[in-house]
């Protein structure tokens, strides 16, 4: 026997269905994790355990702040995760972010990573009632940099930085909810 | 020391959904304590404990928060993703937070552990012992586990004295197969009445 949790809202778009982090999508992230694709969003230490700790802390966002990351994954194969976008405030950052990151090579370029991020952004504003949010992206992230700009968001340099082991990151902000509609 | 921005709870409809989250997980009752869902305002006790002397069991630098805030995360998570995490022990005469008690398992852990950590000053009233025995119990009676152990540090005669207390004993070969790096002790489903 397990315990019951009710349910993490289950969002979905034309093509996605974004869920709560569960224990089957652990290895691809730690898959990702020690990959170089992550290299902008970890430290060095890419072992089994702290790859554990960066999802466990993705998960107890939803338990302690009640709200938090989602998976998402193609609507017809659920289990299959392709990596994960949301609303949260992970330790060291100044303020709550929207975040996002593509697991593997092959769910990149379909604008998957868009249409995740846009739903999760709808669900902080109206769902949670988020006035404003911003991502973090390294300078040298071109791929999230574009993300970034065709959700609308702006750079934002008197925005505080995050913690980052020291690195300084790009704060973009992302467009007001009233201005989205 | 004041509460980092992460370390404060949110506010708002968001509140409202970490405590349905929270509302799901089992509570026990025992005589004189109360274990229930972990909150975040906790881990200002969950620091407390890493940032004492005792700390140095729990993480490789406790001086380090972040590396505290990750553990406790961790505990937190194991509910959503294993079904079974860390509880907030309170007494029941003042709902103080006074420790926690965790059925975990995180890779590195052959098999899922039992632990248990207590603020310096609950120490010595049988509190940790108390919480510990429930948390027992539930992992065989209701999860249904199969097998169950506290790792233990070398050196950490309070927690090994615990240990011995709650009936467990020294497992050889699984300390073996952790390169001797620790202390096992196994907890049977036979002395959970002790």
């Amino acid at each position: 026997m397990t315990t019951t949790l009710p349910h993490i809202p289950t969002l979905e778009t034309r093509r996605l269905i974004l869920r709560g982090p569960r224990m089957g999508d652990v290895e691809t992230w730690a898959d990702f994790f020690r990959s170089e694709r992550s290299q902008y969003v970890r430290g060095d230490d890419t072992s089994l355990r702290t790859s554990w700790r960066g999802f466990a802390h993705m998960a107890g966002m939803w338990m302690l702040r009640g709200y938090g990351t989602f998976v998402f994954a193609l609507k017809d194969s659920p289990d299959q995760p392709l990596g994960m976008t949301g609303p949260w405030h992970p330790m060291d950052w100044p303020e709550k972010e929207l975040g996002w990151t593509v697991w593997t090579a092959e769910a990149e370029g379909k604008g998957y990573a868009h249409e995740a991020a846009t739903e999760a952004r709808r669900y902080a504003y109206q769902d949670l009632g988020w006035q404003t949010a911003v991502s973090y992206i390294d300078p040298a992230n071109d791929r999230s940099i574009a993300l970034a700009e065709r959700m609308g968001c702006v750079l934002d340099p008197a925005a505080e930085q995050p913690d980052f082991d020291g690195k300084k990151v790009l704060v973009y902000r992302h467009p007001a909810p009233e201005v989205l509609g | 020391m004041t509460r980092r921005p992460h370390e404060i709870a949110a506010t708002g409809p968001a509140a409202e959904f970490a405590a349905r989250l929270q509302s799901a997980l089992p509570v026990l009752e025992t005589e004189r304590l109360t274990l229930r869902a972990p909150r975040i305002e906790d881990f200002e006790a969950y620091a407390a404990i890493g940032e004492s002397d005792r700390g140095r069991y729990l993480v490789a630098d406790n001086s380090d928060r972040d590396a505290l805030w990750l553990d406790f995360a961790q505990m937190v998570a194991c509910w959503l993703l294993r079904g079974h995490g860390v509880w907030t022990v309170e007494t029941r005469a003042d709902a103080k937070a006074i420790g926690f008690v965790l059925l975990g398992f995180e890779p590195g852990d052959h098999e899922p552990e039992l632990g248990y950590l207590f603020l310096p000053e609950a120490e010595g009233q049988g509190y940790a012992q108390e919480a510990t025995r429930a948390a027992r119990a539930y992992a065989f009676d209701t999860l249904g586990l199969k097998t169950l152990v506290s790792t233990i540090d070398h050196g950490n005669a309070r927690s090994i004295r615990l240990a011995e207390r709650l009936g467990a004993a020294r497992d050889a070969a699984a300390e073996t197969a952790h390169g001797h790096a620790i202390q096992v002790y196994r907890h049977m489903p036979g002395e959970v009445d002790g």
